[in-house]
């Protein structure tokens, strides 16, 4: 090993001695906690048994928990679909050159500034039944009859309940800001040259759209659905905070129930196989993102 | 194909006039080149042709119909830009036929038409290839096939050779140049480059500072350009400029305090006031007949084998003169210069007009 390779390895390794300990380690031992049966109200008297894939199988067979998935599913897909088409336009709008626009760069984007438990608690005020703002404007406009109950109904139409999507729209808003900062990002790298070929070809609006916009942002977007979808599938402050997975689990995702049946009901082993259910899943958005990657760098 | 008129067109930046009202007439299948130097405005009066930039005053029409206000899918216009603007995710056969799927076309007519135009522009092998797997040369061709798939009313160029290296260009230049025989569309041509618009341009309208110098065939601005920046920009190496004063007897002379004879080819208007003595370095002889011009100090010695080009100092100043007659020549050597009244050219010291000659 040579002086320069010593330099480089001696560089690296705190933040590969982080990543371990608080990345690797963690996650490994909860994988292995994961096969064992680790009950915190009865690891005295029984201990750790390992007992193999006992915990998936239970877990996988509680209806609540999948529903759990499904809802921690629904909620990614629809909470990145809406922000990634809001910003998408957004992005358009701000990148456009129009007097007052950096007046709206800074309002739209100032849901940033608000970190996600902050903005659960504002939005679980702004969304509570009897005192929300929304309800009485909404009630003063004659646009409703009675209070809408944001974060309480428990009326669903299939998966789909008030309080998932009052929770949904809570994430796009405070989610939003860094996609169009990503998109912005990538609209401006876009050559003007693009749009006036496209132009001179024949091309409106749309065209220019579908056929130079989107194409070139490709590397942006598949960067942002990973990281969105990655994210978003261990989500947990905004569920938890503003309706701790209810009414009747409607709101609940993998990451609250995780938490719930670790440090709630103390059931380590079966909260670790509900991490090892996020970790296959997110396994799955990062092998289906290097591929299309590696597909991109070959063509 | 279609013929253009460009009428009192101006472009302004806010309060700041860029384009000082332009007025030209090109015809039908005509190939025009607009040259000048970084920031005259050709470029910008380019692209109000296009529709690219909005016209500020004046009126742009395609045989006869005012197109001011058309945007440009509306004008059936292609151009070809400096950057070549190729679509970079799509194939060189998508790039090609994109403005054809845009129009509506079906599938298989615009597969017949692309395998056309790369026919001519030898791409028939590239066409499954994207932009980023083509050099320079090719990306070109595409840009310049992805225009004449469409067979459109007029082509646009904006200086689409600027980014290819010498040898490439001049390739470029003559297949342009071919295409425009073979498909006869009028054609407007930006380029910086005066030996591009010489050898290539039906007509070259020459700019400066947002208005229009001359227009005229190549030959016309070489042998009668109505102003010095005609004269210096056309004609490479540039024309050499020598200030003086003409006297009434028809004697230039130099700050230097030397004299030339000129009273054989000075007319009476240019007499008497001072004046610019234009001649090209082409048309300078070392030692032979014709005006005299003094002896010169040969500084430098460039020759490219046909030809061999002098850096001198004569008469007082640094001067270019053009050589082809193979003489051996050594930097230092003093040598004698002639050149012909007949080509001398005469521009007003003060406006830089054209001053007439005898003959």
């Amino acid at each position: 090993m040579n002086e320069k390779n010593v330099f480089c390895y001696v560089m690296v390794a705190p933040a590969l001695l982080i990543t371990i300990v608080l990345g690797v380690y963690p996650m490994v031992d909860t994988m292995l906690i994961s096969f064992q049966s680790y009950d915190l109200l009865t690891v005295q008297s029984k201990g750790t048994e390992w007992v193999g894939f006992d915990n998936y199988r239970e877990i996988l067979a509680n209806d609540k928990f999948l529903q759990t998935v499904l809802q921690t599913v629904i909620f990614t897909v629809l909470a990145v679909g809406i922000s990634v088409l809001m910003g998408l336009f957004l992005a358009q709008v701000i990148n456009a050159d129009f007097r007052g626009r950096s007046v709206l760069r800074t309002v739209i984007l100032s849901p940033w500034f608000v970190p996600p438990v902050v903005a659960s608690a504002i939005w679980l005020w702004l969304l509570e039944t009897n005192t929300s703002p929304i309800n009485s404007m909404l009630l003063d406009a004659g646009i409703i009859e009675r209070k809408i109950r944001f974060l309480t109904d428990s009326d669903t139409i299939g998966p789909f309940s008030i309080p998932m999507l009052s929770i949904v729209a809570v994430r796009c808003w405070n989610g939003l800001p860094i996609i169009i900062i990503f998109l912005l990002a990538g609209l401006q790298s876009i050559p003007k040259s693009l749009y006036e070929a496209a132009e001179m070809d024949g091309g409106g609006v749309w065209a220019k759209f579908r056929y130079v916009t989107l194409p070139m942002l490709r590397p942006v977007l598949m960067v942002l659905f990973a990281l969105l979808f990655l994210g978003g599938f261990g989500h947990f402050e905004m569920n938890y905070i503003m309706t701790g997975g209810g009414p009747r689990n409607l709101t609940n995702v993998l990451a609250v129930w995780t938490y719930q049946e670790g440090f709630q009901f103390l059931r380590y082993g079966k909260a670790a196989a509900a991490g090892g259910i996020v970790l296959v899943m997110c396994s799955i958005i990062s092998v289906f993102y290097l591929w299309a990657q590696s597909k991109d760098n070959r063509s | 194909m279609a013929s253009i008129e460009i009428q009192d067109v101006r472009k302004s930046y806010a309060s700041l006039e860029v384009i000082h009202g332009v007025s030209l007439d090109i015809e039908d299948g005509e190939f025009v080149i607009l040259v000048g130097p970084s920031g005259c405005g050709k470029t910008t009066l380019l692209r109000m042709i296009a529709g690219l930039e909005s016209i500020s005053k004046g009126q742009v029409a395609i045989d006869g119909s005012i197109i001011n206000h058309l945007p440009p899918r509306a004008r059936d216009i292609a151009m070809v830009f400096q950057s070549y603007a190729l679509y970079p995710h799509m194939t060189v056969r998508k790039n090609m036929g994109f403005s054809l799927k845009l129009a509506g076309v079906k599938p298989r007519e615009i597969d017949e038409k692309v395998n056309v135009a790369a026919d001519v522009l030898d791409l028939s092998h590239l066409l499954e290839r994207k932009p980023g797997q083509l050099s320079g040369g090719q990306r070109q061709r595409v840009a310049m096939g992805r225009a004449i798939v469409r067979n459109p009313k007029l082509f646009l160029f904006d200086e689409p050779l600027s980014n290819l290296d010498a040898k490439l260009r001049v390739q470029m230049r003559s297949e342009i140049k071919e295409l425009h025989q073979r498909f006869k569309t009028t054609t407007v041509y930006v380029t910086h480059d005066q030996v591009e618009a010489m050898t290539m341009a039906d007509r070259i309208v020459v700019m400066n500072n947002g208005h229009v110098e001359q227009t005229g065939t190549p030959m016309e601005l070489y042998d009668n350009p109505l102003t010095r920046f005609v004269a210096s920009f056309i004609g490479s190496p540039s024309m050499n400029m020598i200030e003086g004063h003409l006297s009434e007897q028809g004697q230039f002379e130099l700050p230097a305090g030397n004299t030339i004879d000129l009273s054989e080819v000075a007319s009476d208007e240019a007499r008497g006031q001072k004046i610019i003595l234009g001649i090209r370095p082409e048309h300078i002889c070392v030692g032979g007949q014709g005006t005299s011009l003094g002896n010169a100090h040969i500084r430098v010695v460039e020759p490219t084998g046909s030809e061999t080009l002098l850096f001198v100092d004569a008469i007082g100043q640094p001067m270019h003169v053009l050589d082809r007659t193979r003489s051996t020549f050594n930097a230092h050597d003093v040598v004698p210069l002639f050149a012909a009244g007949e080509d001398f050219h005469f521009f007003d010291a003060e406006t830089g007009g054209r001053l007439p000659k005898n003959g």
